[in-house]
């Protein structure tokens, strides 16, 4: 590979533009705004939206409260009531809680790193319309009277089209879906965000400890999400196409839903508090004058929560008639969860006593949030157990239980949050005066609610019900969690009028307020487009306390890295995923309608399908594709090498395994890895619960079988050649391999057919779920193949330049997760018809 | 490798021997006991306990490479997340000395 | 809307009427107790750390955080492994009983591999006796649960679930529908009724063979509308009608509630349920029979009233 210096005429070169820095990295203004790519703007956009969802998602809880005050209320009619449960649940957990987070992740993680963007900026903005648009359909089922009623967990048979036959579920599993999408794209970019975008010398072991919670919920969230998308696809194809994956007439399994379903909503319970204790762990230092006590506890607690998470999915199912033995299993790994919790607690106690805490708001909320999850995470532990679990299930003990550690490990300190970052927003101080009445009022509220309700699940009273007859010893309890609502929605009420207030009459924020160690109070809160003038070199955790040239400094007059800007182009700096070292120049994109018009094109699609439309879908997805393309089709930026300040002479875009579109890559087969395996798990299954069916379905063939297994590792092969041909710089034999890289995948894409043809999807589950995941393996072929075709067309079009690889570099590796997709696929394959063929 | 790259492995590797661990425990399990049982109870016992071996020894392997380092840093996390997930493994096998069979 | 079974605890997780109650009555205990003392144990931590101003030290992580809990989960899964066994270890069953979930009501039939008794909304069972569930559902899913006597257990379309159960003291009790499953959810009930073993015997008898005649002049005229109007085509009663998709009517007057355990059984109820079933149970699959003349409604109810 060679990199030339300084050419003349080189493409990525922004000619005709010759803009300051802060010209560069303006925010465009009026409608064009809408077309940042910025993560502060993005990033506050995720969290105002997840607020404004948290508020009427809360709205709807004050109308199940209401409902409930008092015994045989007729407030709402019991179709009302299901609706308003199941979208405050959906609302909450969907568009709310994990949005907002990956809000402030997104916001955050570039300047606490020292980066001056997220380094995907654009799928930033189309992961936020995703967002966005998801929630809009959702939302929209209100105004067709089509709101979902299923509960937010639409177990199966009641969400079919049998018992649920009008869209309501549609606007569920569609809507939810889409809005998903944002949730696995920001998973992606903030795991190569924080891996491949940090200052220099911020090795993994000097990365402020957000960064690594929220790398672990990243990661969480690529394997964790996958189960459920899966899930809602089979179950929308079971609605629209009738096909009988949770069937049991047919040899399917209402609690394959649940599997999958749990297999991400446990999970989904971690990957919220998670990024919500990566806040405590941020704030309380600064309130405490300390660092975090335990630096290698948190990171090790965090990275066993991370896992053993996983493992817990079956204690929402103790009551389905589980094997003993599994249920034993999961009761074990339930409890074993706690460890890693009592050490992230004991590390912020080890803290607070390790200084001198400060009493402000973010404080009290820090408090609030130790005192109600901790109790939440006793009950946990008592549900863990298999025999309470089975009295406790599904009762209003439950309801008590998840409000504790969700209010309590994500709501409480969120708040704190706001009230901590506040000025980053806006350039303001929230009072503390009425932060301390938000507090009391939200933490009074919301023990009155819930505390009482452990007693009104023992008492018997079941969930989601919408009436309940008096005299059971349910109605003064009920009554008192009604109020409690009410004071609690008072407190949220007081702070968002403190937020209104505060943007025009809160004191000017000075910098770094609250005294902070993190480098993302290193410029005054007044947010200019920029993050950086220049990435200074980072020594220390809390770079603030211990490196004092940087705030005995103004803030653009820091000495770092980077300072300037090169050909007119947006760029961060590139690094080492371990050792934080300065690797390359990483060139960002500018402000752009493209992502969305792609995310347009998908809600245009899964909108019209929910309506029925098909070729209205056809041309929303014809859009999106059209999009996507237009995305890739932009000059590379690799193969130059410019001077970065301080003894840096850097390769702009470097190919490389560290580069950041490559570790992007890897990512993302992560979550393909994810969506396959959660298939698997479910031929699986069936094929292990229903074994009758197993040998109804007929098999597959054998001899194409073999043909896609050879076609798959042609698929690979192909594709490593390419890159091959790539590094060296030979240019036909790069675009002829690229070539064969998408004839392979055709084949193969021909032979699964072949293989698959003698099996009817409509007659088993088990045959429905073999089409299912060839269909998933068809989709990563035609992917394959499309950017196979366009890496080619890309060079013989002349658009490529000597060392500019970056797209074969990346093509392979995204080849040979498909080739081991196809291999993978084939080998089960014929597993089913071997065994077929000798019984 | 370099030596943060050691520890970062060191922190990761219990937890998938962990997952590896739950997942052949819990396949076992799936295996042994529904009607159509594949394996005997006794195949999974025996399973089980070597899956457990070799999963405590890539725990202890962690718990070595971070001996003496348990301070703040990455080598403490590799210490304790070995130990953590140690503990998460023995609790998940454990599970076989309170019943003859698939139970219930 | 008052409660069919008016009585203050019927549905109560810590009443202990059963086995499975009282086993895990014992747990709750333990775990509430050790939990209220270890929450409070953590916030005096807080307290003193926020008053201690000085060098925090790694071993209190390590207590507080691996040796503690590992020691007190390890112990509460003992525990809890051992009454589970208790609970669910197979004790041979005098008695089998399967119930069958329905948008919104219960179909019960006694010893279903021998005389097969069909009754719906109600379950009678011997104090002292272990008894075998097994549950089932005809459509979506719902959870058995009497809290009273026992733990839950889904009913889910295309599996059988045993539910093994032991009365210990007698009493009428409340049992709900645990898992939501549509519309009427929270209006789907039933009561249970723990009889000592010659009682239960002798309802058992009772239960089987066909309704009894009618006998007033109004009970025949009621018999004969239940007929025409088309009540045989749904509802079973011994005797008259084998139709098997509503609950099976034969003893339907002895029965204490109406509608899946929701109201109480009397001749107000029972006339309003059948004018208008779909006002006080939205979502139930039978139609209002509000085109009834006064006379035949009443006659109806008299009859209806009269199988016990």
């Amino acid at each position: 590979m060679s990199v030339v210096e300084n050419p003349s005429d080189y493409s990525g070169t922004r000619k005709g533009e010759d803009k300051s820095f802060e010209g560069v990295w303006d925010t465009p203004k009026g409608i064009r705004r809408l077309s940042s790519v910025s993560h502060r703007v993005v990033g506050r956009r995720f969290i105002y939206t997840g607020f404004v969802f948290f508020l009427i998602a809360g709205f709807l809880a004050l109308l199940v409260r209401t409902q409930l005050i008092v015994p045989g209320n007729t407030f709402l009619d019991l179709e009302t009531y299901n609706q308003v449960f199941t979208m405050h649940g959906t609302l909450m957990m969907f568009l709310f809680a994990i949005p907002i987070l990956e809000g402030f992740a997104v916001y955050l993680i570039p300047l606490m790193l020292g980066a001056r963007d997220l380094i995907f900026p654009r799928l930033g903005q189309f992961g936020y319309y995703c967002y966005l648009f998801g929630g809009i359909i959702v939302l929209s089922s209100f105004l067709f009277d089509a709101a979902p009623d299923g509960g937010w967990f639409m177990y199966v048979p009641l969400s079919t089209s049998a018992f649920t036959p009008d869209v309501s579920a549609d606007f569920w599993l569609i809507g939810i879906t889409f809005a998903e999408i944002a949730s696995v794209t920001a998973a992606v970019e903030l795991i190569t965000a924080i891996l491949c975008a940090r200052a220099p010398g911020m090795s993994l072991a000097k990365m402020p400890v957000f960064a690594w919670y929220i790398l672990i919920t990243a990661f969480m969230i690529a394997i964790g999400f996958p189960p459920l998308i899966i899930g809602s696809i089979l179950l929308e194809s079971e609605r629209l196409l009738d096909l009988p994956f949770f069937d049991p007439a047919l040899g399917g399994d209402p609690l394959l839903w649940q599997h999958l379903f749990w297999l991400f909503g446990h999970p989904e319970v971690y990957i919220i508090f998670l990024p919500a204790a990566g806040m405590v762990a941020t704030m309380l230092p600064t309130f405490v004058g300390k660092p975090l006590f335990g630096y290698g506890f948190t990171v090790a607690a965090v990275v066993s929560m991370g896992f053993i998470s996983f493992g817990l999915w079956a204690h929402h199912m103790f009551t389905t008639g589980l094997p003993i033995l599994s249920l034993s299993l999961f009761s074990a790994a339930s409890t074993m969860v706690t460890i890693p919790t009592g050490v992230q607690i004991f590390c912020f106690i080890a803290t607070l006593a390790s200084g001198r805490p400060r009493l402000t708001t973010p404080m009290l909320f820090i408090l609030g949030f130790l005192a109600i999850f901790v109790l939440g995470g006793l009950t946990g532990v008592m549900l863990a157990s298999v025999p309470f679990n089975w009295q406790a299930h599904d009762s209003y003990f439950v309801v008590a239980h998840l409000h504790y550690v969700l209010i309590g490990g994500m709501v409480f300190p969120l708040f704190g949050a706001f009230y901590y970052w506040a000025p980053h927003f806006t350039g303001r101080m929230m009072s503390e005066r009425l932060g301390r009445w938000v507090f009391w009022l939200m933490f009074i509220g919301f023990n009155t609610t819930f505390l009482l309700m452990h007693v009104t699940g023992l008492r018997g009273m079941p969930r989601r019900v919408a009436t309940y007859p008096e005299g059971l010893g349910w109605d003064r309890l009920n009554m008192l969690s009604s109020i409690g609502s009410y004071i609690l929605a008072a407190g949220i009420a007081l702070f968002v009028f403190d937020f209104l207030r505060h943007k025009r009459k809160g004191a000017v924020a000075p910098r770094d307020p609250w005294g902070a160690g993190t480098l993302e109070w290193l410029y005054p809160p007044v947010t200019p487009g920029f993050n950086f003038h220049a990435i200074p070199p980072v020594k220390s955790r809390e770079p603030l306390w211990d490196q004092p040239e940087l705030l005995d400094n103004e803030a653009h007059r820091v000495e770092g890295v980077m300072r300037g800007i090169r050909d007119g182009r947006r760029e961060t700096m590139g690094c080492d995923p371990v050792s934080g070292e300065p690797l390359y120049i990483l060139r960002l994109p500018h402000p752009t309608w493209i992502p969305m018009l792609a995310a347009f094109g998908l809600a245009v699609l899964f909108g019209a399908t929910i309506a029925s439309f098909y070729w209205v879908s056809a041309v929303g997805g014809a859009i999106a594709l059209v999009a996507f393309t237009l995305w890739g089709w932009e000059p590379s930026d690799s193969g130059v090498a410019r001077d970065a300040g301080m003894g840096h002479r850097l390769p702009v875009n470097v190919v490389d395994r560290r580069s950041h579109t490559h570790v992007g890559v890897v990512g993302t087969v992560l979550v393909l890895m994810a969506l396959f395996a959660s298939l698997v798990f479910g031929v699986l299954y069936l094929w292990n619960v229903a074994p009758g069916m197993a040998g109804a379905a007929r098999l597959p063939s054998v001899l194409p079988v073999v043909g896609a297994a050879l076609a798959g590792l042609a698929v690979a092969g192909f594709g490593q050649l390419g890159r091959h041909a790539g590094l060296k710089d030979r240019f036909a034999g790069a675009a002829l391999f690229a070539l064969l890289t998408a004839i392979s995948a055709g084949l193969a894409l021909w032979a699964l057919w072949a293989a698959l043809k003698p099996i009817d999807p409509w007659a088993t589950a088990l045959g429905a779920t073999l089409w299912a995941m060839a269909a998933f393996v068809a989709v990563n072929l035609f992917v394959t193949a499309y950017c196979a075709l366009f890496n080619a067309v890309r060079r013989l079009s002349g658009q490529v330049e000597a060392g500019q690889c970056l797209p074969d570099f990346n093509l392979a590796t995204y080849a040979k997760g498909t080739g081991l997709m196809v291999v993978a696929t084939a080998a089960i394959y014929l597993a089913g018809a071997l065994q077929g063929g000798a019984g | 490798m370099t030596n943060m790259a050691r520890r970062v492995t060191a922190i990761v590797v219990p937890g998938l021997a962990w997952a590896t661990h739950f997942i052949a425990v819990y396949a076992l399990i799936s295996a042994a006991c529904p009607p159509r049982a594949m394996i005997g109870y006794s195949h999974l016992v025996a399973t089980v306990a070597a899956v457990t071996l070799a999963a405590l020894a890539a725990c202890l392997w962690s718990v070595v490479s971070g001996w003496g380092k348990t301070d703040n840093d990455l080598g403490g996390a590799a210490f304790w997340s070995g130990l953590i997930f140690a503990l998460a493994i023995f609790a998940d096998a454990a599970i076989l000395f309170f019943f003859q069979g698939c139970g219930g | 809307m008052e409660a069919a079974l008016d009585i203050f605890d019927a549905q109560w997780a810590l009443n202990g009427a059963g086995v499975g109650a009282s086993r895990t009555l014992w747990l709750t205990g333990i775990m509430t107790v050790a939990g209220i003392a270890i929450f409070a144990l953590v916030m005096v931590f807080v307290a003193l750390a926020w008053k201690a101003r000085g060098e925090a030290r790694t071993w209190w992580v390590v207590g507080g955080g691996i040796v503690f809990p590992a020691v007190v989960l390890f112990s509460l899964f003992v525990g809890s492994t051992l009454v589970l066994r208790a609970i669910a270890g197979g004790a041979e069953a005098a008695h089998v009983i399967e119930v069958t979930g329905k948008q919104f009501w219960w179909d019960v039939v006694y010893d279903p591999d021998g005389r097969a008794i069909r009754d719906a909304n109600e379950i009678v069972l011997p104090v002292g006796e272990t008894v075998e569930f097994r549950l089932k559902s005809a459509d979506v899913i719902h959870s058995f649960w009497v809290p009273s006597i026992s733990g839950k257990m889904d009913m889910i379309p295309g599996r059988v679930n045993r539910l093994t159960v032991t009365a210990t003291e007698e009493g009428r009790f409340r049992g709900q529908c645990a898992e939501f499953c549509g519309l009427a959810h929270p209006l789907m009930a039933f009561e249970v009724v723990a009889l000592p073993q010659d009682e239960f015997d002798a309802f058992l008898d009772g239960l089987e063979g066909e309704a009894r005649d009618a006998v007033t002049p109004q009970e025949r005229r009621g018999a004969e509308v239940f007929q025409t109007a088309g009540c045989i085509a749904c509802h079973r009663v011994g005797g008259i009608s084998d139709a098997r998709i509503g609950p099976d009517l034969t003893r339907v007057g002895a029965r204490a509630s109406l509608g899946a355990g929701m109201w109480k059984m009397n001749t107000g109820n029972l006339a309003g349920w059948i004018a208008d079933v779909r006002d006080m149970k939205p979502g139930a699959d039978m139609p209002s029979y509000n085109h009834l003349s006064g006379p035949e409604l009443r006659a109806l109810v008299a009859w209806l009233e009269s199988l016990e």
